[in-house]
Formats: C-alpha cells, sequence, structure tokens
C-alpha cells in the first residue's frame, strides 16, 4: 500500500484547517524570531532523545511507551529548562519555576514559556491526542511544541493562550 | 494428597488474583503499599496513556493518575471504540521511586475494555512495536 494521508506531514494537514473547533486553533511558531529561545527548544528537544535513548538502551519500562517532555521558563532575558519528564504531559515538573528544578516531587507546572513534547507513535496516534495538546496549552497558558519521529514538529496553541505570553 | 495441594494453591492463586474486584484509580493509589506488584482490575478515564479517577480528574489535571505505557501503535478500532473514555483496565499496579517523578504505573495489561461496550477488547486493535 502507498503512503496514505497518515503518513503525510502534520503540518500540511493541519494548515488546511487551522481552526480545531471550540478547542483551540493551530499556530504557527509564535517564538520564531526569538534566537534565544529556538536554542532552548532545541536543546530540550536533545535533552528528550537522550532521555529516550538512555531509556531504550536501558529497557526503561517506566519511559518507554510514554510522551516525555519539558516546561522552558523565562530566565531573566534568557531561559531554562526543567528536566526531561513523562510527567510534564500531564502539566507537572520537578519545580514550579525556574529557580527549583532539583527538588522532589512534581508540582503543577506554573509561568511556562513553553513545552516541549516527544510523543513516540506513528502519524495517527499523533493525531489522535490534538486535543490533549490543545487542553495541555490551555492549562498552561503556553504554546505546546509537539514533536514525533515520524512527523514535523508542530505548535499547539490554545485560543485562550494570552498573546502578551508568546511575544514575551 | 497431591491433588488437595494442586487445588488449594490453585485457589490460592485464584483468590489473590481475584480478591481486589474493581477498583478506581483513586483507590488503588491510596492503597500503594498493598497493591504494589498485585494484579488489579481498574475503572477509571483513559486518555493518551494516562489512567484518571474519572473525565472531570482528567480536565482538571489532577495529580492522581496512573501512566500506562503502550508499547505499540492503535488501530482504528481503538479510536473509534476505546479513545478518551471509561474503561476496565487489568495490568499489574507498580509504584515505581524515580527520582522525584510521580511513580504510579500499570504495566502488563491483560484486559483493556470500555465500560460501555464490555465485550469488546482494546488490546485487540494494538500493533506492538518490534
Amino acid at each position: 500500500m502507498s503512503a496514505s494521508s497518515q503518513d503525510q506531514p502534520l503540518d500540511t494537514r493541519i494548515q488546511s484547517r487551522p481552526t480545531e473547533g471550540k478547542i483551540g486553533k493551530y499556530s504557527q511558531d509564535p517564538n520564531a524570531g526569538d534566537k534565544e529561545f529556538q536554542k532552548i527548544l532545541l536543546r530540550s528537544r536533545g535533552d528528550i532523545a537522550a532521555e529516550i535513548e538512555l531509556a531504550k538502551a536501558n529497557k526503561d519500562r517506566a519511559r518507554l511507551g510514554l510522551e516525555v517532555g519539558v516546561a522552558i521558563y523565562q530566565d531573566g532575558d534568557g531561559y531554562t529548562a526543567s528536566r526531561p519528564s513523562t510527567d510534564v504531559p500531564t502539566g507537572k515538573a520537578i519545580g514550579s519555576n525556574h529557580l527549583n528544578l532539583i527538588d522532589a516531587s512534581p508540582v503543577p507546572i506554573k509561568n511556562a514559556k513553553a513545552i516541549v513534547i516527544y510523543n513516540p507513535y506513528k502519524v495517527r496516534s499523533v493525531k489522535a491526542r490534538y486535543e490533549n495538546y490543545m487542553r495541555l496549552s490551555k492549562r498552561l497558558n503556553a504554546p505546546v511544541y509537539v514533536t514525533s519521529m515520524y512527523s514535523r514538529s508542530e505548535v499547539f496553541i490554545h485560543s485562550d493562550v494570552k498573546n502578551d505570553r508568546s511575544n514575551k | 494428597m497431591t491433588k488437595k495441594i494442586i487445588l488449594i494453591t490453585f485457589l490460592l492463586t485464584f483468590i489473590s488474583c481475584k480478591s481486589y474486584g474493581e477498583l478506581t484509580v483513586n483507590e488503588v493509589i491510596s492503597r500503594a503499599e498493598e497493591l504494589n506488584g498485585k494484579k488489579v482490575t481498574i475503572n477509571g478515564f483513559f486518555s493518551a496513556g494516562i489512567f484518571y479517577e474519572n473525565r472531570d480528574a482528567y480536565e482538571n489535571f489532577t495529580a492522581e493518575f496512573l501512566k500506562v505505557p503502550i508499547l505499540g501503535e492503535w488501530k482504528e478500532g481503538y479510536y473509534k471504540h476505546c479513545k478518551s473514555k471509561n474503561v476496565l483496565i487489568t495490568g499489574v499496579y507498580t509504584k515505581l521511586d524515580l527520582k522525584g517523578e510521580l511513580g504510579n504505573y500499570l504495566f502488563d495489561i491483560t484486559e483493556f475494555r470500555p465500560v460501555d461496550l464490555p465485550d469488546i477488547n482494546c488490546l485487540d486493535f494494538l500493533e506492538p512495536w518490534d
């Protein structure tokens, strides 16, 4: 069977339907022009990829088969990121802000600049989670960057996310 | 005598597997020490690898949830019958110490049925990874 529509890059299909009904809308990267942000975004994706590779090498059943994410926080003129965790897609991370990344329990993410998530599944499964990403974006008032090994990275921003946050 | 021993062993095994009945996510987490490593059947709201007490808990991002790693790709039937709804899942509850991460997991899933369609086993729609 030839490549189906499920195998097409996600953004091609999303751009053909720019709204997601009541739950929000898809947008271009609001931080595309922010070089510092793009650096931390790239580094976060690298951290997540390293975490996934480590999980594969160790056959870590607590990581494999789950999404792994990072929360990015504003830190003065720059940014900092939480450590990669399977809690981030549930809206939690170690420490509620960038000053507190090493102590014990995950807490609800607050004041994040962005959320970065790696989805280990193929396009159909990624698509099935659009609602989750929009929901997360609304909850955290931040764009959610989703990367999958089978598709290009996407940005999900709920329509309730305030513009001033994405323009910081 | 041998038959009796076999029968008793079988009954004990059966009882140990079945004695917990149908639990909720919050019940399992509150009985974590007792249930750690035990096979349990849980009724809750499942979405994107996370098992919540109910839809409200999912909507409100509560801290009480189980992670259910899915090592494969779902086929169409999953999206039609099983996605983001109340389900019954049977698996081994495991509490892990993960250096700060929330460590409530359900591994070794053997049954996964929508509450409204109990004849369907969602695992039939799973294509395991190599």
